[in-house]
């Protein structure tokens, strides 16, 4: 009879087996000061898009610091953030959300819900003009944001899927990238007039294009991404005055970073996985140094931004996009200096002395 | 309309009164890995204990099997895979009455769309080289999970009526109906069943420390099943069987729960066709199975919201299988078993977003034997090949694929026994193929699996004890894994894993019979320690592989007096990481169901009345088994059956 006792034993396995206890989180800081504010993608569908506080005073990481200034999570993949106005600006692309937080004490100020007739209009990327934040949504449109009353005032059409944007001589520049009508992209980037909201026209750039920036002199680069196959990844340079692309650059790229006067052109090979950091000189239309940032210590080059405040370029490691990711820290002659782990696919930094 | 009209009307007029009648006892679960009649290692399931479930499909019933993890992603009409000892879906074959189920598409099987009111028998079997109604292909898989329906044949079945109807929580309803007529020479059987869902269950959710309220939305389902099929035996050595088959489904997606967005607007509609004719020829140390089978799948998934330029995603797929196969096993003396079968399946599916339109044919031979000398010997080796044409090439790929098991009894109530195989799965079409996501260039995943299992048997006064302790090792390399190499969006199917798993499986049943009451107990318990050896540069280097629990189990307690019949199971799933990084964002909460059942039987002349009733998740457990597929509280269920 002594097997008898067997069923108790697993039962009791069962019932008593082991459980982790999730470890705390540092406390997330009343003020924001001598740090940096991480905004993590996170993976879609896991609702896991993150705000973390990395103290510079004691080296520590807050991962949950969206959670313990809301109570709430950040939602799912969160794709955008940048501080304008004494706010926070966070787009959140899967939830559909814009959260927008005190940039002092990093306090909810207010959730924007952005869909429309029901659907969820997906917000991209946001940039300002004036008392205005301008949103890329994926429905088509870019929408106008009143940063004083928090209301969306405005819906501008443009092309499909709208990527990144910029402002430049009174005009918004608008990448269309047209990804959901894949393999059959868009090619264009709308240029729309800050002063009616209207658009003006389309310009041709190149296949899915991306990410857009400007120089000091007021051009605008678009990087188109092509097909991640045969038709290579690409930066264009656009008139702002004419709206006519300029000229089309014969080096791969698929991030551009305002760094002092010049562009970091940050580019990751997913065929091969390297990475490359190069120094592009906008006033002269040329790479100074094509390895200007080493990379060896960099697995998937996610993005780069550069501190005038802490004269230091930050890159951001997305690892192999499922693990906890990293900030890698250069001085601004490319030395590295020391990296901090943090989220989930970091997307974005804001740096606070 | 229709369908909410017709299903409680069934329920009513079926509801007649009923009348005393003996009790019928509990079926024994029978665990015999070495019996002597038996040439297979295999776990199987009574049909009652199958029936007094009112399971919704054969994943819920699966999931009560030790070595099984049945990914549920919702409730009635959610996908749900199976996974055996890690291995992941696609190395699991699902046999239904002789036939392979077709996962040409996705390369598993759904198994929310297989109910299971008809079951005869179910079994796990890991090895069964000489049984030759078991297809080839699913024989050189990593498992075959082997259903057999009213329609084989071979089961207890004596009814030439089942009529049954069953409403339950969140607007579910379902009728179903069996015919089956039986002569000497001819048998013939009908089966249907129709069910629709609402889905609207209530739920909560932790959203950071805050707890959400809400209510599953673009849940609903309505589901059409029917079987058609004859026997024809001209003599004792012969046996023809034809069977038809169709399913037609109309499913919302729900998806995961996305905070601050409950706009899911994805549904997934289709059809499927199967039809089979076998033969099997037994006479003196011969028996001979042939079979021919077709199957043809239509699906739609529809993205209403999508935000492409249409305005929506219209994806269509259709994919055909056939399967012409022939098994002959010979006794050569009463310790001398062999077998010999070929096989030669071909599938094909297109859709718009695939690339081309794929085509397998996969040739596969086997040699079975059986061997009774020290204690039990079977074994198998299979050819299997390949032939494809990959980017426009024709690819061609050849395998031998191994198993092997020794068993032995060590007096009348021991016995041991020990089983290996080596195993491969072809990629998927959808992980071939699939537009930008695809990668002509994958290997198959390959896969060494041993176990030893040690069975114990127990009889006392009026009663059994069966213990069954597996400990297994599975090691698996090449393993197909989705990874971004374009964008964050856009993944690329890679062969780049490896990850071993240990663990044992324990089985525990015991039974009791005092006058007219049975008690019976029935213990499952599965720990499984799997992990990521794939790079051991990686962060997530020996790391648990997402959702691989290290503990699950259950506990299931009958209990039998007269008419009457109940039973309490309460269900365990441990903790599990979502993804493979073992840190404590990743952790999903362990959860301990408890579910309970009655049923009552009547019977009244030749014809028996049945009434059974469960309670599901009494305790109003909030959980997921994948992270925010959030799945129903407490839910009941009640059906009448009426059997002539």
């Amino acid at each position: 009879m002594r097997y008898k006792i067997l069923p108790i034993v697993f039962i009791a396995i069962l019932v008593f087996s082991c459980k982790k206890k999730k470890a705390g989180e540092p406390d997330a800081p009343q003020t924001l000061h001598h740090g940096i504010l991480v905004l993590n993608e996170g993976l879609f569908q896991q609702n896991n898009a993150s705000m973390g506080w990395f103290s510079f005073s004691d080296n520590s990481y807050t991962g949950n610091f969206f959670e313990q200034k809301t109570n709430r999570s950040l939602g799912d993949t969160g794709n955008d953030m940048k501080k304008y106005g004494g706010k926070i600006y966070v787009i959140v692309n899967v939830s559909s959300t814009i959260e927008v937080l005190d940039a002092s004490t990093g306090n909810s100020i207010t959730q924007i819900s952005m869909v429309a007739n029901g659907t969820p209009k997906q917000p991209r990327y946001v940039a300002f003009y004036g008392p205005k934040a301008f949103i890329t949504c994926y429905d088509g449109y870019v929408d106008v944001l009143d940063t004083l009353s928090l209301n969306i005032t405005n819906r501008i059409p443009v092309g499909a899927n709208p990527e990144g944007l910029a402002i430049s001589n009174g005009k918004l520049f608008v990448a269309n990238s047209g990804g959901l009508n894949s393999p059959n992209v868009d090619s264009t980037v709308s240029v729309i007039d800050l002063g009616n909201l209207q658009e003006i026209t389309r310009i041709t750039v190149g296949k899915n294009p991306g990410s857009v920036q400007t120089d000091l002199n007021g051009d605008v680069y678009v990087i188109s991404r092509g097909d991640y196959a045969s038709v290579p990844s690409r930066m264009h340079r656009i008139d702002a005055i004419t709206n006519t692309l300029v000229q089309s650059f014969p080096f791969d790229a698929s991030g551009i970073s305002p760094f002092n006067s010049n562009f970091l052109i940050s580019y990751h090979d997913f065929s091969s996985g390297s990475n490359q950091i190069a120094l592009f000189d906008p006033n002269t239309e040329t790479i100074i140094d094509p390895q200007y940032i080493p990379t060896s210590g960099i697995q998937t080059l996610y993005g780069v931004q550069y501190s005038d405040m802490t004269n230091r370029i930050y890159c951001l490691d997305a690892k192999n996009y499922t693990v906890t990711g990293q900030v890698h820290v250069f001085s601004p002659n490319g030395v590295f200096e020391t990296s901090y782990n943090v989220g989930l696919n970091p997307a974005s930094i804001l740096i606070y002395e | 309309m229709f369908l909410k009209l017709y299903i409680p009307t069934l329920l009513i007029i079926t509801s007649c009164p009923v009348f005393g009648q003996e009790v019928k006892p509990i079926e024994e679960v029978v665990i015999s890995p070495v019996n002597e009649k038996e040439n297979s290692i295999r776990i199987d399931l009574s049909k009652d204990k199958i029936q007094n479930k009112l399971a919704n499909d054969l994943g819920q019933i699966l999931s009560l099997l030790p070595g099984l993890q049945v990914k549920n992603y919702g409730d009635v009409g959610g996908l749900k895979t199976v996974s055996f000892r890690s291995l992941g879906a696609a190395h699991t074959a699902l046999v239904q009455d002789y036939s392979l189920v077709s996962t040409t598409q996705s390369g598993q099987a759904d198994l929310s769309s297989f109910p299971v009111d008809f079951i005869e028998k179910l079994e796990l079997i890991t090895l069964s080289p000489t049984r030759t109604e078991i297809p080839i292909h699913a024989k050189l898989a990593g498992v075959v999970v082997n259903v057999e329906s009213v329609h084989s044949y071979v089961g207890t079945n004596q009814r030439n009526l089942i009529l049954g109807a069953q409403a339950g929580s969140f607007d579910q309803y379902e009728g179903y109906l069996m015919l089956q007529k039986r002569s000497k020479k001819w048998a013939g059987t009908l089966t249907g069943k129709i069910r629709s869902y609402g889905g609207a269950y209530p739920y909560t959710y932790l959203n950071g420390n805050t707890t959400i309220k809400d209510r599953r939305e673009n849940n609903s389902l309505q589901e059409y099943f029917g079987t058609a099929s004859v026997q024809f035996s001209p003599s004792q050595n012969h046996r023809f069987q034809l069977r038809i088959s169709g399913n037609d489904y109309k499913k919302d997606l729900a998806g995961a729960v996305i905070f601050y967005n409950s706009n899911a607007a994805q549904y997934l509609n289709g059809y499927g066709l199967n039809g089979t004719i076998n033969h099997q020829f037994k006479k003196n140390r011969w028996n001979v199975f042939s079979s021919l089978n077709y199957q043809k799948n239509n699906l739609q998934y529809l993205d209403s919201t999508y935000l492409n330029t249409l305005g929506y995603l219209d994806s269509r797929y259709y994919s055909r299988q056939f399967d012409l196969q022939s098994q002959a096993a010979y006794s050569i003396t009463e310790k001398w078993g062999i077998l010999i079968g070929s096989s030669l399946i071909s599938e094909e599916l297109k859709g718009k977003l695939l690339v081309g339109n794929p085509y397998r044919n996969t040739s596969e031979s086997v040699l079975g034997i059986e061997w009774k000398a020290i204690g039990k010997i079977l074994a198998q080796v299979g050819l299997q090949g390949v032939f494809e044409k990959r980017d426009t090439v024709l690819n061609s790929q050849w395998n031998i694929l191994p198993a092997v098991s020794w068993s032995f009894d060590l007096g009348s109530r021991n016995k041991i026994g020990m089983v290996y195989r080596y195993t491969c799965r072809q990629p998927s079409f959808n992980e071939l193929y699939y537009q930008q996501i695809g990668n002509t260039k994958l290997k198959s995943e390959k896969a060494h699996i041993a176990s030893v299992r040690y069975d114990l048997t127990l009889p006392f006064k009026r009663g059994i004890l069966q213990t069954m302790i597996q400990p297994f090792y599975a090691y698996v390399y090449d393993k197909i894994l989705a990874i971004p190499t374009k964008n964050l969006f856009i993944w690329s199917i890679q062969n780049i894993g490896i990850s071993d798993a240990a663990g044992v499986e324990f089985t525990e049943l015991i039974q009791k019979k005092m006058k007219q009451h049975t008690l019976g107990m029935r213990i499952n318990y599965t720990f499984q320690y799997t992990q990521d050896i794939s790079d051991p540069k990686s962060p997530t280097y020996r790391h648990i592989l997402s959702y691989a629990p290290l503990h699950s189990g259950s506990v299931e307690l009958d209990y039998t007096w007269k008419k009457l019949s109940f039973f309490i199971l309460t269900s365990y799933l441990g903790e599990r990481y979502a993804l493979n990084q073992n840190i404590p964002a990743n952790l999903l909460e362990d959860y301990l169901l408890l579910d309970a059942g009655a049923s009552y039987t009547q019977k009244l002349n030749q014809s028996e009345l049945t009434l059974r009733l469960t309670v599901n998740n009494i305790t109003n457990k909030q959980y997921n088994y994948i992270n925010y597929f959030v799945m129903p509280g407490t839910h009941f269920n009640i059906r009448l059956q009426y059997a002539l």
